[in-house]
């Protein structure tokens, strides 16, 4: 008796493999949370993308790509494609890699990047934080240096996601299976309306949105590893020929930073990386009177409403016909 | 490491890939280097326990052999006495230590302030269980005790004596192997045959599926009421008693079939551990099925030393109980460990001393004995008195336990089970309604399975299907495994998708 090694011994057990795999791959696929699932599928039907919006949920809610075609349809007559790919929670951290991936496929003109980006970042939030971002996308040398240099704990587990979120079976239904293929379910994602919620904030009435914040001087310093990020993103675009414009939706407070704080923020930004030609900034905290904003545009004191996403889109669009040249930005 | 851990998943075919392309003598060295690394993962520093154990044993095991081999008088036997005494001494002396100290002193403690007298001032140690001392103290000393037997020769080679100890499938939580068996396969040459993979690893699969979907699974339900009992009522608390009886056969046989599976793919046979125990029709009958490696361990060297069954009737009965109790204790340092083997010598010394008088009555009520229906009963029976007994090994000390039932006996809620508000008006005791139906599930797929397994070798029976079916089975173990496990909270999406920003 001896060491039997013949192609049945090898082909069944590398059949049975492949198969597994390719049923693992697909049962993968359907347990992964799919909040961002639909911006991803649709960004890859996307033919062309002129403006992206990249950030968190301040973007997602306050910015309405729909709203800005519409616009530019009506006033310039120019076709002009938004794509707001702004993901709950995104942090300038993973910022870099993802739009890294996402730009190996599109190349817009205008790169709008929601400031909240560069809230402190708490440790037990960055799992979600990195799921939202990661999971999707496919595996690359890119999404392995992201994760390498994003993640704490457990980075297998973006390898093979699935076993995080294996517990998943309790409410998993035929949604989850149908956005795999159904380009119905993806075709407003990161192209529809903002904000979905028509709830104002009960004003508590501290009239935080009273306060002069024209004359808030002070900077606030970003972490080390948010200004790298942050540096390499820039160069990305710079290489690219991307232009950026940084935007701060106007909030209260949320995750322990205020608008105030949230303002200092801005100055740094906007003293050590504003030049005013291909790097700007519009910060809608400082506007609160300008707009008339206050509790009733806010849905929770952290993301605006339906009425604060049309002021906050509306005075971007005023911002962005006013600085740039449309043409530049358009197809 | 445990055997479901990322670490094991990597571990464990990089081992078996190098075991079967070494040279055959060299093999050995590979096991025992991967046995050490496997034990050295839980703690490094156990490392020198285990190797102490191993030395001192082997040593005795030569020493012994060496002592019966010389001619002479009377001064040569009782040389190998104390050669096994001084073995057992240092062993059990290790084990006393990390394991019983801390319950010996306090009891001591507590008799000698009972006694009026002042307590000592006791030395304190802060010692942490080292994983498996039990198991491969036992195995050890079962060796030892088959070379003074003359059994066997003792093993002149201590690498792969130290193998034998360490043999790393079996290690932290047995089979407990005895010397015959598995120090003859560990000389023997392995090959690798696709058949004996494909049965070990379906066997790893199942043991998978009884430990993760399973026993973890009603662990969550067990700790909740056991942890809060006094929120429950009797009923409830019975119930939850009756699924520790799963979830502990689930947790332990799920192991050993794991450990069994993963010996098997290299080629080593280790004993059957489990053989559907919980469809014993007596209590005696479901000890012969449960835990079969330590059972069978106390019956050679502590039962038939003792005199077993063949010095009378009261003396039986007293090793019963003897054997029992010490069963008990090597479960766990604690009072409540010792009254569950006591209750478990109990049913047996009673049973066998009512017998002559059941037999009697069901003469004369003309009961069938021979018909399912009765032996059906007599399983529920020795259920029930099996799962009482469950309840101390379960709960947090004997105080607890006995409170536990006085609570219950207080507050019997009969209709506590009923809930109108859940999908089937079952009462989940705080478990998710879905998880409660996949734990259904899952005992009736394993009660499925056991009771086929008692009449049919479920492995010929499946090699006889076709290849579809066969993969169609493998693939749903595989992915029930993946889908229903229970890693731990660390593995639970929900700690972490459903966070709002």
């Amino acid at each position: 008796m001896g060491n039997k090694i013949t192609i049945k011994t090898v082909g069944k057990p590398v059949a049975f493999l492949l198969i597994g795999l390719f049923l693992f791959s697909f049962i993968q696929t359907v347990f992964l949370e799919k909040s961002s699932y639909g911006k991803w599928r649709n960004w890859n039907v996307q033919e062309n993308v002129d403006i992206l919006v990249l950030g968190n949920s301040h973007a997602d809610n306050g910015i309405s790509p729909l709203l800005m075609e519409e616009r530019f349809r009506q006033a310039y007559g120019q076709e002009v494609s938004v794509f707001n790919y702004a993901l709950y929670g995104m942090r300038t951290e993973q910022m870099y890699f993802f739009c890294n991936e996402i730009l190996k496929t599109h190349t817009p003109k205008l790169i709008i990047l929601e400031t909240y980006a560069f809230c402190p970042l708490a440790d037990e939030h960055r799992e979600i934080l990195a799921r939202r971002a990661f999971d999707t996308l496919p595996l690359s040398f890119n999404k392995m240096e992201g994760i390498r240099y994003c993640i704490l704990e457990d980075p297998w587990s973006y390898y093979v996601p699935f076993i995080k979120y294996h517990t998943r079976w309790k409410e998993i239904s035929p949604r989850d299976i149908s956005l795999l293929y159904d380009k119905n379910l993806w075709d407003m994602a990161g192209k529809g309306d903002a904000s979905q919620s028509s709830e104002a904030c009960p004003d508590p009435g501290d009239g935080w949105f009273l306060q002069d914040t024209s004359r808030i001087q002070e900077c606030r310093e970003i972490t080390p590893t948010e200004k790298e990020c942050l540096e390499k993103l820039l160069l990305l675009l710079e290489e690219k020929g991307v232009s950026l414009l940084f935007v701060s939706v106007p909030y209260k407070v949320q995750m322990g930073l205020d608008s105030i704080e949230m303002i200092k923020i801005n100055n740094y930004l906007q003293k050590n990386y504003v030049d005013g030609d291909r790097i700007r900034l519009l910060d809608m905290n400082r506007l609160w009177r300008e707009l008339d904003f206050d509790y009733k545009d806010l849905y929770n004191e952290g993301h605006v409403n339906q009425a604060g996403g049309r002021k906050v889109t509306n005075c971007l669009l005023q911002y962005l016909e006013t600085n740039y040249d449309i043409d530049s930005i358009t197809n | 490491m445990l055997f479901n851990s990322i670490h094991f998943l990597f571990f464990f075919p990089i081992v078996v890939l190098a075991y079967f392309i070494i040279p055959q003598k060299f093999r050995y060295l590979w096991l025992l280097l991967a046995s050490y690394y496997f034990y050295m993962s839980w703690n490094p520093k156990y490392m020198l326990l285990i190797a102490a154990s191993t030395v001192v044993t082997w040593g005795s095991g030569l020493l012994i052999a060496g002592c019966a081999g010389k001619p002479g008088g009377k001064a040569f036997p009782i040389s190998k006495k104390w050669c096994m005494a001084g073995c057992f001494g240092f062993n059990l002396g290790i084990l006393f230590f990390f394991k019983y100290y801390g319950f010996a002193s306090a009891n001591v403690k507590a008799l000698l302030r009972w006694g009026g007298v002042e307590t000592l001032g006791m030395p304190v140690f802060d010692v942490v269980l080292p994983v498996g001392i039990s198991f491969y103290t036992f195995q050890a000393l079962g060796y030892v005790t088959d070379v003074y037997r003359k059994e066997i020769l003792p093993e002149k080679n201590l690498l792969r004596y130290a193998l034998f100890i360490s043999f790393f499938p079996q290690l932290v939580a047995g089979p407990i192997e005895r010397s015959k068996n598995l120090m003859q396969q560990m000389k023997e040459p392995h090959y690798f045959d696709p058949d004996r993979v494909k049965d070990g690893l379906l066997l790893m699969g199942w043991g998978f599926f009884e430990k993760l979907v399973i026993a973890d699974r009603i662990a969550i339900l067990v700790t909740d009421v056991y942890s809060h009992y006094t929120d429950y009522t009797g009923l409830q608390i019975g119930v939850a008693t009756i699924l520790f009886a799963f979830q502990i056969y689930c947790d332990f046989s799920g192991y050993s079939d794991i450990a069994i599976g993963a010996a098997r793919i290299m080629g080593f046979n280790l004993m059957k551990n489990f053989k559907s125990p919980y469809f014993a029709t007596t209590v005696s009958g479901f000890w012969r099925n449960w835990h079969i490696s330590l059972t069978t361990w106390f019956r050679d060297y502590v039962y038939i030393p003792l005199g077993g069954n063949r010095c009378g009737k009261w003396k039986k009965y007293r090793n019963i109980m003897v054997t029992f109790l010490v069963s008990g204790l090597w479960h766990g340092a604690s009072w409540n460990y010792v009254v569950w083997g006591g209750l478990n010598g109990l049913y047996q010394v009673v049973g066998d001393f009512t017998m002559p008088f059941r037999k009697k009555a069901a003469e004369l009520l003309k009961v069938r004995t021979g018909c399912w229906s009765y032996r059906f009963f007599q399983g529920v029976v020795t259920f029930a008195l099996v799962d009482f007994a469950w309840l101390f090994f379960r709960a947090n000390g004997f105080m607890a336990a006995v409170r536990m039932m006085r609570h219950g006996l207080g507050k019997l809620g009969v209709s506590s089970m009923i809930d109108p508000q859940r999908l089937m008006g079952v009462n989940t005791l705080g478990m998710e309604e879905k998880d409660f139906y996949v734990m259904l599930l899952g005992l009736a797929m394993l009660m499925a399975v056991d009771h086929y397994k008692r009449k049919v070798d479920i492995k010929k029976a499946l090699a006889k299907q076709n290849l579809a079916f066969r993969w169609l089975v493998y693939y749903g173990v595989i992915f029930t495994v993946l889908i229903f496990g229970i890693y731990g909270p660390g593995y639970d999406a929900s700690s972490f998708i459903y966070f709002q920003f």
